[in-house]
């Protein structure tokens, strides 16, 4: 199993793949709440294949600016621009950014009227107009490489947490996205269901996804990430190589975050 | 208490007296009913009040009551008990109200069909499939046989019969379509669509007015085609494709039969009917069966599991033998032409079904998905038709309508309809029939456009949320009473002169936007208890507004409020009863009018009368309460934390 692979032979991700291809291109972008400016002048530059780990206090901005990536919040001001297709108010281009880009929430949200399997087809039957035997297919094998696939017909109410947030990463690889947005996959989660969950996006990475991270999960970004980047007060403060970043913080509010952090 | 902290040690502890018996029916009336002196007082006085009660209302209702007789004399032979036979007597028209009693078929058979259709919707699927499946596969050729001789039967007399194997027809092709899961989904489209057009025509009838109307039929039923092909989801199935092809071309087609000059109409349908008055009867039947069977074959195509062969291969194969069967089957009825008309049969006519066939079923070629290029073929399939029509007879004349004489064809087609269906006007409907009408129609409309109006007092869009909220309000507002007053008296003041306006539409507006109104709120509710990552989760995976409302949100949305929706539906049905103030007798209305008849002056005929209506409200509003307690049971996936 991977997991245990990585166990043993822990930072392979120089191996791992990044291509120079531009995936995300956030461009002196701003957005406000009201009269609450969340996100200021954030300029981030995603290529193909990275795994960009996303950390922060909270109220730092870092959800919101992940959120926007897929038009679940409006920016104001400057431009993003998702794999070529820039975001406006079309919803023709919100619709193409939103079915390349899969998003895994804290809270799984999948859906509790439908089964697990019912919940990974929807996306792919509805908005990819997969024929219904195909979508079975390939919800099965999402299922099964997220080795959950005797649940398949069970409701997600009767799901572990963890359970269900594997099962929300598979819903979202069903619609085979190109990027991968994962907003605290964890943080809902109970301590020991945290590693299999970890384990899911740890493959997923080594596949290649391109993938933006907000967690807190440190022993996460140092293995997997390419780069780490904290945020506070709305602003990106620093980003590095996670070796470079743990052991060797610019910032203060970055050293103090990480003290924090990784103190207990 | 004291004894029980004494200590003792490990062990030493004496046994506690055994518990007081929980089971059984004393376990349980010591439970439930003698739990508390109180609770023991209570339980003595209820029953003493039931056991003095109870006998009363027995007697009154049963053992005492009068239950047959003619009038109020009998009534008095028991004047403190029920006077039944007021409501046997008059039963019929508590049903019907003043509907003519040689119509009142049509009021049946409107409410077999919907119950027909409604019953499989309602419960569980699997059993039921399956015995759909059994019944369409043993009863099927029967059916078809059946069919034959609806149409061979002769006169006036026969319609009633044909119509009722139709309406089965239509029923038993949906339900037989699927021994399937898609059972419902189809009898939800029928109820939606068909049935409303059914029941309307079947209890109003056709007025002179409506056989006059004959092209708005013609260009009617073309909009309908027109519309099935243009309604087709991008992603349809193979099976919805076929299904709707083939209700589409089949209306076309009875366009087209009615169109052409009646020596040329050998359809399905014509040919057999003209040839059965004096054909040679084993020619004829032998002809009927081929002709039909290539409905059966189409149908069974419908049905058949997906083959392995690829769907070029059944194409090709269904046009091969629905071709040949309709070609032998019209050879058939060529030989039994002449003496039937005396004219010389066109040869190619023989051809002609071939063409249909062929016309009918290239569009079975596209597989699902097939987009666009498949609604042009599917546009283009009567233009197959008429291209076929013109190699066979040469260049249509549609110009000169003696050659496609459509009224000469026309009107006599309608006249015989309205002769099985002659226009009973509405103030003659009445009784339990009126009240149902005027409740379904309010619920089946409220729902779907309480649905539309809690999304857009929810829209981010301000005219439409403005809208939304300023119909609501109104409509809230109002008593409903105000409402159909105004429907009466005020509503014919601000239309033109000479344009009138059914009274029983008018009321049926009114009912219907006034429940929308109240039902709109009970969904607003229903979207408000939904998280907002539900939301968030449709938005993320790229499903539309639309899309993501329909399979995510009202879903769930509308499973938290059926408690809320129902209590609507039971409200609303209840509320029927006030289309009495603008002159319409509902259930209550007609009891109320039978209790002035000076031959049923006695003092137990009004209790008797009310008690009925009463306790028929009762059952209906009784049957839809358990019926949502059924749903909240059936759509729980135990996804509560």
């Amino acid at each position: 199993m991977a997991t245990a692979e990585h166990e043993t032979a822990p930072p392979q991700r120089r191996e791992l793949k990044v291509s120079d291809e531009v995936a995300i291109q956030l461009i002196d972008m701003h957005k406000w709440y009201g009269e609450f400016h969340v996100l200021k002048d954030i300029n981030l530059t995603v290529y193909r294949g990275e795994r960009i780990v996303i950390c922060g206090p909270s109220g730092s901005g870092k959800s919101t600016m992940i959120r926007c990536i897929n038009r679940l919040e409006e920016h104001q001001q400057g431009q993003i621009i998702v794999e070529g297709v820039e975001l406006t108010n079309d919803i023709k281009q919100i619709d193409q950014i939103r079915r390349e880009v899969g998003m895994v929430f804290q809270h799984f949200n999948l859906f509790p009227h439908l089964t697990v399997l019912e919940n990974l087809t929807l996306a792919p039957i509805w908005v990819r107009k997969t024929p219904k035997d195909e979508a079975d297919k390939t919800a099965m094998k999402y299922l099964e490489r997220v080795k959950i696939p005797e649940q398949a017909d069970k409701f997600p109410g009767q799901l572990s947490g963890g359970q269900q947030q594997r099962v929300a990463i598979a819903r979202s690889l069903c619609m085979n996205p190109k990027i991968m947005l994962f907003d605290e996959p964890t943080s809902a989660l109970d301590p020991e269901m945290i590693k299999e969950v970890l384990d899911v996006m740890i493959e997923l990475a080594e596949e290649g996804m391109t993938m933006l991270c907000v967690t807190h999960e440190m022993g996460f970004a140092r293995t997997v990430a390419n780069r780490v980047m904290f945020m506070d007060g709305g602003e990106i403060i620093e980003q590095n190589e996670p070796e470079t970043f743990f052991n060797n913080p610019q910032s203060e509010r970055t050293k103090l975050f990480l003290s924090q952090i990784l103190s207990h | 208490m004291a004894d029980a902290l004494t200590k003792h040690e490990p062990g030493e502890h004496p046994d506690l007296p055994a518990p007081t018996a929980s089971t059984g029916i004393i376990g349980w009336m010591r439970a439930n009913l003698f739990s508390s002196p109180v609770n023991s007082l209570f339980t003595i006085l209820f029953a003493a009040l039931l056991i003095w009660l109870v006998p009363k209302l027995l007697n009154w209702a049963f053992f005492d009551a009068v239950w047959t007789g003619s009038s109020a004399k009998d009534c008095l032979t028991s004047p403190d008990a029920a006077c039944w036979a007021f409501v046997s007597t008059r039963w019929s028209q508590f049903m019907y109200g003043l509907f003519p009693e040689a119509q009142r078929w049509r009021p049946d058979v409107v409410g077999a069909v919907l119950v027909l259709a409604l019953v499989p919707i309602m419960f569980e699927r699997v059993q039921f499939a399956r015995l759909v499946r059994g019944a369409a596969i043993l009863l099927g050729p029967i059916f078809v046989v059946l069919l034959y001789f609806a149409f061979a039967g002769d006169g006036v007399q026969g319609w009633p019969f044909k119509l009722i194997i139709l309406a089965l027809a239509v029923v038993a092709l949906v339900a037989a379509q699927s021994a399937f899961p898609r059972l419902q989904r189809w009898l939800v489209g029928f109820l939606m669509f068909v049935f409303p057009v059914i029941a309307f025509l079947l209890l109003l009838g056709l007025s002179d007015d409506a056989v006059q109307a004959w092209p708005y039929w013609l260009m009617g039923l073309s909009a309908v085609a027109l519309a099935i092909v243009a309604l087709l989801p991008r992603h349809a199935k193979l099976t919805d494709w076929n299904m709707r092809v083939s209700v589409a071309l089949v209306i076309l087609f009875v366009i087209w039969g009615l169109a052409l000059p009646s020596n040329w109409t050998v359809g399905l349908v014509y040919g057999i009917g003209a040839a059965q008055s004096q054909g040679p009867t084993v020619i004829i039947a032998i002809a009927a069966v081929l002709t039909l069977l290539p409905i059966a074959v189409i149908v069974a195509l419908l049905l058949a599991p997906r083959t392995r062969s690829g769907v070029l291969d059944r194409f090709v194969m269904s046009c091969i033998l629905v071709g040949v069967l309709a070609f032998l089957g019209n050879m058939l009825l060529i030989q039994a032409w002449d003496p039937i008309r005396g004219d010389s049969p066109p040869w190619a006519m023989a051809f002609a079904p071939a063409a249909f066939a062929v016309a009918a079923l290239a569009p079975w070629g596209y597989d699902r998905g097939a987009g666009l290029p498949g609604r042009i073929a599917l546009a283009l399939a009567p233009l197959y038709l008429l291209i076929a029509y013109w190699v066979l007879f040469g260049p249509p004349d549609f110009l000169n309508l003696g050659v496609l004489d459509w009224q000469a064809n026309t009107v006599p087609f309608f006249r015989g309809v309205q002769g099985v269906l002659p226009y009973v006007e509405t103030p003659l409907w009445g009784g339990l029939m009126l009240t149902l009408v005027v409740a379904l129609t309010g619920i089946v409309a409220s729902l779907p456009l309480g649905i539309v109006l809690a999304l857009g007092r929810r829209s981010h869009m301000p005219i439409i949320r403005t809208i939304s909220v300023v119909f609501i309000e109104f409509w809230r507002g109002v008593p409903l009473i105000t409402v159909l007053f105004m429907a009466t008296v005020m509503f014919p003041l601000f239309l033109p002169e000479g344009v009138t306006f059914n009274q029983l539409l008018r009321a049926l507006i009114g009912v219907a936007l006034f429940s929308s109104a109240y039902m709109a709120e009970v969904v607003r509710g229903g979207l408000q208890a939904i998280p907002k990552g539900q939301y968030e989760a449709a938005d993320a995976l790229g499903l539309s507004y639309w899309k993501s409302m329909r399979l995510v949100i009202l879903p769930q949305a509308l499973k938290i409020v059926i408690p809320g929706i129902v209590n609507t539906f039971i409200g609303l049905f209840k509320d029927t009863t006030l289309v009495g103030i603008i002159g319409l007798f509902d259930l209550l209305g007609i009891v109320q009018a039978g209790l002035t008849d000076q031959k049923w002056l006695a003092p137990n005929v009004p209790y008797t009368g009310y008690v009925f209506a009463a306790f028929s409200f009762w059952i209906f509003c009784y049957g839809m309460s358990r019926y949502s307690q059924y749903m909240e049971r059936k759509l729980d996936t135990g996804h509560k934390r």
